[in-house]
């Protein structure tokens, strides 16, 4: 694994702006960075990162298996009480799910090291899927890149497919209507990113903002044109969902769901204890436990992580380093319950001007299989609001 | 573009076209040859079938006679509804109707279970339970008719393709709006942020 700088395509803002990528830069700070990208072996991908992302994900989706039927895990979740059942007949019928991300610290040698799982609401999709494939397909042709290099990256090819498939199978209501939050550029692009992907399949999708659900008097929910809403997909946070004022009418409005309701249990960092105590010491883990009030007003020792259960965007996160570091964020999150995680630091890989890199691996999962990655990287060990994208490629030595 | 062997990691060809430039999406027709529901004529059925778990065809008889009140068509002369349906009778009459207005409804004569679309893991191999519709006997066609008079077949028994389809009606009169997105709103930091309902940049060293 290196880090190798290199010369950006003259034209790529002019193609960004013409696939539909609006937020390459973001508040005037570059998101897509392609002046440096990361080298990989193949067997650092296929035994450091492919093969633990699939083992991850089986062992997680074990975990939803014996938390639906768990009043005692369901609480340690924190998932509210109304919504176990609902969560539950979710799960019993396997109402079918499309993708997560997990964040994993791999430096190129040591085991990677399972951050968190992003499962309900996972963004940096198009970026990594298309857009990162594009660089290096182009990069090819100009003869930059060397015929056998490679990418790990099947995640659109497999979003296509799933859609595909779910729809011949006819496990989803057509059209699938797609939402996300209103002001929110980057999500409206990631959900439009995902409308291609279906249309590719054949499924016929519509759009509405998240705002803009409503709800007919059978308690049906409906869209701008009073369209009743089938299949949703919403890339909005499901415990979110859970407290607003439409979410007592979830259950007995017939939608179907996407990411499902059941994903509510991946989407907690609760499950990173949960994995812990079950796979105490796999090498893929980082020690983890639930803190309790005591725990929680006590002095965080060094080397550990707080983190809330329902965080997001890395929001109300303590840490403290080995060496006694100290390092806090603000955010909307506190009050709730929390974690601890053992730190295991970022890698860091120096550029050329001596600037401090510190790249995240986000690991993606198509339907249930492994399916490809995207890095992002930050100027601080902890990846924060300010980090960029940069691609990859496999490169035989 | 350059071949690749059969071995790469990565896909050999993508594109878009929602993002890009916009084509016409390519429907696919629905397979008119699966069973997708059951049409029944009675409560007693329910015994007497063993596509659907016994409990659950009687939850959905009543769930059927629920929507028969809010749903059933309505007429305003006995004599019309008789004719078409038979064993008809007063609406009820809705709290905010003006006084003197009647109308009429026939008696449900039956109700169809549509099968849920997701069939994984039902126990014993029942078919799951997608939606429920109260149906009623047209005596000039002979057919079941739903409550917005479609068509569902001329018999009891296994229905095919959509005339299954209970799930949901394509549309339905929206009487409130805006009751997901509060969270959003409350927390900011979604207008075109770098933060998003992911957590982007939610990965510390942890």
């Amino acid at each position: 694994m290196k880090r190798i700088l290199t010369t950006p395509r003259p034209d790529w803002r002019e193609q960004a702006q013409s696939l539909g990528f609006h937020f390459h830069t973001i508040d005037g700070e570059a998101y897509w960075d392609e002046s440096a990208y990361y080298a990989f072996g193949l067997r650092q991908i296929e035994d450091d990162i492919e093969q633990p992302t699939q083992e991850l994900h089986d062992m997680s989706m074990a975990l939803v298996d014996e938390v639906v039927g768990s009043e005692e895990l369901l609480t340690r979740l924190a998932i509210p009480t109304d919504y176990w059942d609902w969560i539950a007949a979710s799960w019993r019928r396997r109402e079918p799910h499309l993708y997560g991300r997990m964040d994993l610290a791999y430096d190129g040698r040591g085991p990677a090291k399972l951050y968190e799982l992003n499962y309900d609401t996972p963004t940096s999709l198009y970026e990594a899927a298309y857009f990162q494939w594009l660089w290096l397909e182009q990069a090819i042709a100009r003869g930059t890149f060397g015929e056998g290099s490679d990418q790990y990256n099947r995640i659109q090819e497999l979003l296509i497919e799933t859609f595909a498939t779910l729809s011949r199978e006819k496990r989803i209501a057509t059209p699938v209507h797609f939402a996300a939050v209103e002001d929110s550029v980057e999500d409206r692009g990631t959900v439009r990113y995902l409308r291609d992907c279906a249309e590719q399949a054949g499924v016929d999708t519509l759009e509405l903002s998240i705002e803009g659900i409503g709800l007919s008097k059978e308690g049906w929910f409906t869209d701008g044109d009073d369209r009743v809403i089938k299949t949703l997909f919403k890339l909005y946070p499901l415990e979110w969902m859970f407290v607003e004022e439409y979410g007592p009418k979830l259950a007995a409005s017939q939608v179907q769901l996407i990411e499902p309701a059941w994903k509510a249990i991946l989407s907690n960092k609760g499950v990173l204890p949960l994995l812990w105590e079950r796979h105490r010491d796999h090498p893929n883990l980082l020690e983890a436990q639930f803190e309790d009030a005591a725990a929680q007003t006590a002095e965080l020792p060094a080397g550990w992580v707080r983190k809330p259960l329902f965080s997001r965007e890395g929001a109300n996160i303590e840490l403290v380093s080995a060496s006694g570091e100290r390092l806090r964020s603000d955010g909307p999150y506190q009050d709730g319950p929390t974690i601890r995680q053992a730190h295991h630091p970022l890698p860091r890989f120096d550029g050329d001007d001596g600037a401090a890199n510190y790249p995240l691996i986000g690991s993606w999962v198509v339907a249930d299989q492994a399916a490809g990655m995207g890095i992002r990287e930050d100027a601080s060990p902890i990846t924060q609001d300010t980090s960029r994208f940069v691609p990859h490629a496999i490169i035989e030595d | 573009m350059t071949v690749h062997d059969r071995n790469s990691k990565r896909s050999r060809q993508l594109r878009l076209v929602l993002m890009a430039v916009s084509v016409p999406a390519v429907l696919t027709g629905c397979g008119d040859d699966q069973p997708s529901g059951k049409v029944l004529t009675s409560r007693e059925d329910c015994a007497a079938q063993t596509e659907i778990a016994p409990a659950e065809c009687e939850k959905a008889y009543q769930q059927a006679l629920v929507e028969h009140e809010k749903l059933a068509p309505r007429f305003e002369s006995e004599k019309e509804c008789n004719d078409q349906f038979g064993a008809c009778q007063p609406a009820p009459v809705a709290a905010n109707a003006s006084a003197g207005s009647h109308s009429y409804m026939p008696s449900m004569s039956g109700f169809l279970i549509g099968y849920a679309l997701s069939q994984a893991m039902q126990p014993r191999g029942y078919y799951g339970i997608g939606g429920v519709s109260p149906l009623y006997r047209d005596y000039r066609s002979g057919g079941y008719l739903r409550p917005g008079g479609e068509l569902v077949g001329k018999s009891s028994g296994t229905v095919y393709g959509k005339q299954g389809n209970t799930a949901l009606p394509a549309r339905a009169m929206t009487v409130s709006r805006a009751g997901f997105g509060s969270s959003a709103a409350a927390r900011g930091g979604f207008g075109g942020s770098r933060s998003s309902g992911s957590s982007r940049g939610g990965s510390w060293g942890g």
